[in-house]
């Protein structure tokens, strides 16, 4: 095939799409209506598993020190704590610190407690009370955390939930699996549907495909404008619905935001950012591939004349 | 040249398209291929134009036999020939002018020579002053002298029409056929399958008569011939 034909084809697959308007709203159409709901499971999907993975770094433990633990031994300690990729974060509260906030809590404005309080100033009650809370990265690095805390001669003891972590564990992996399962499903049922549009919008240009074959146009000449045609609709198809998510779904958080503060304070929500990065990557690659290979598919029983 | 050995086409459950059909038809000739529905008349037309594959048999077209010919190989048999159909065929959404440039697009001609060749192919059919018209625009006389022009514009060395007055009134009948004829006079071999008695009454060429594809008829003269 001639450079200049290959030329003239991919401007016929332009012109096409406007030539043939309705059936390429329609196959647009029926794209941008498969994605958007794959968008919102999507979304709805990042923000579960977003939430689920916050509360892991929510449910922290509580390593207390040995008696008389110097402070270069707590260095060390906290080196080896921050040398650790499980470990979202640590906060050491000496014992010192632990009175000073046990006090405010019980003072209140009493003035007895005050006294009793200063009385007790010399002799720290809580001297023993040297510990650090520890956030895991997730809830099942909890186990490797708290053998690896029971194993340093720092520590005195661990306080941690087993069952909370396990169970936020469970929840995070079933999560993961519900979610992906749901969006396999439905990148399934889009690949048909699509598939199904480009197919019907082959059917009605036989004529056109049959026409062209008895005036003597090879295979490649017939495909080249449908393919480039497929693939255009799949570029508008994953667009259109990348860009309503986007706005959506901003509009959705600013309205979360001003409306229901309370819910947006109690879970991090995914930024549009986030969620558009990871989801035009799909639409495009899913629109693209289908249009470009159902248009092949599709045409390839008319060229049979 | 065309020439067809014993060609035989038995489509699936056992219906007979053509059977033994022999058939030599010499370059620039005129010829009517008739017979009632059934009888194998498109049948032959789509043997020749390679749309079918015979059974059995050879058809041979400028000394090669084209049911051997590899698929891809096809495309160049049709550049060979114009195809005109009873349903015209044109693109709908595309004008005269284009429907008849696009067969000169298809087939990879510059568009400086596209530009020459289709004014004169809309010319030669009468069709100059619509060139600008969508197909829905002109009448079914007009719409069949358009797939005329499209098929004659690269000047083939054959012309195929499969019942192309079937859709049309007697004095559109008798304008294709005319353009036909001119098209033949300048030397273009032109084989037209029809069961219009009027208009191969009126033309006197030759007829190849076709019952339950056998060829039982093979002269010039009036329709009727064959049964008188």
């Amino acid at each position: 095939m001639k450079i200049r034909t290959v030329g003239r084809c991919i401007g016929e697959g332009f012109k096409s799409v406007f030539r043939n308007g309705l059936m390429s709203i329609a196959s647009i159409g029926t794209i941008t209506a498969c994605l958007i709901i794959l968008g919102i499971v999507y979304c709805l999907v990042a923000n579960v598993q977003s939430f689920a993975g916050g509360l892991d770094s929510k449910i922290g433990m509580v390593a207390f020190l040995k008696n008389g633990i110097t402070q270069e031994e707590v260095d060390l300690l906290t080196s080896q704590l921050d040398q650790r990729e499980d470990i979202a974060s640590y906060h050491y509260v000496s014992a010192d610190e632990a009175w000073e906030t046990f006090k405010k809590e019980m003072l209140g404005g009493d003035e007895i407690n005050e006294t009793l309080m200063e009385e007790l100033n010399e002799d720290n009650p809580l001297a023993n009370s040297a510990n650090i809370e520890i956030y895991p990265a997730n809830a099942e690095s909890q186990d490797n955390i708290v053998a690896f805390l029971n194993a340093s001669p720092m520590v005195r003891t661990v306080r941690y939930s087993a069952n909370a972590s396990k169970t936020l564990a469970s929840i995070g992996r079933l999560v993961t699996y519900t979610g992906v399962a749901l969006i396999a499903f439905l990148i399934f049922i889009a690949v048909l549907l699509i598939s199904n549009t480009i197919r019907l919008s082959v059917y009605t240009r036989r004529t056109e495909i049959n026409i062209m074959k008895y005036i003597g146009a090879t295979d490649s000449f017939v495909r080249l404008p449908f393919v480039v045609e497929g693939m255009l609709i799949g570029i508008l198809g994953a667009i259109l619905p990348s860009a309503l998510i986007y706005f959506g779904y901003n509009s959705l958080i600013k309205l979360l935001m001003t409306h229901f503060s309370a819910i947006s304070s109690l879970i991090s929500i995914v930024s549009v950012y986030d969620i558009i990065k990871g989801l035009l990557p799909i639409f495009l690659v899913l629109s693209i591939v289908v249009g470009v290979f159902g248009s092949t598919i599709s045409i390839r029983r008319h060229l049979r004349v | 040249m065309i020439e067809l050995k014993n060609v035989t086409k038995v489509y699936d459950g056992n219906v007979t398209g053509v059977d033994n059909l022999n058939l030599r038809i010499e370059d620039g000739e005129f010829v009517f291929i008739v017979g009632e529905s059934g009888s194998g008349k498109s049948t032959l037309l789509k043997l020749l134009m390679r749309e079918l594959t015979p059974n059995e048999g050879e058809i041979i077209i400028d000394g090669k036999d084209i049911t051997k010919l590899r698929r891809k190989k096809v495309a160049e048999l049709r550049r060979k020939m114009g195809i005109v159909f009873q349903d015209y065929r044109l693109l709908p959404k595309r004008t005269v002018y284009d429907n008849v440039a696009f067969a000169l697009q298809v087939i990879e001609i510059s568009p400086r020579k596209i530009k020459k060749s289709v004014p004169a192919a809309l010319n030669l059919v009468g069709l100059s002053h619509k060139a600008k018209s969508m197909p829905n625009e002109i009448s079914g006389g007009e719409q069949q002298r358009t797939a005329i022009a499209r098929a004659i514009v690269n000047n083939p060395s054959l012309v195929l029409a499969d019942e192309p007055t079937g859709n049309l009134d007697p004095r559109n009948s008798e304008e294709v056929m005319e353009v036909l004829e001119a098209i033949n006079m300048r030397g273009t071999t032109v084989v037209v399958a029809t069961h219009d008695k009027d208009i191969v009454n009126e033309m006197q060429k030759r007829v190849v008569h076709l019952e339950h594809g056998v060829v039982v008829r093979d002269s010039e003269g009036d329709y009727d011939d064959y049964e008188d």
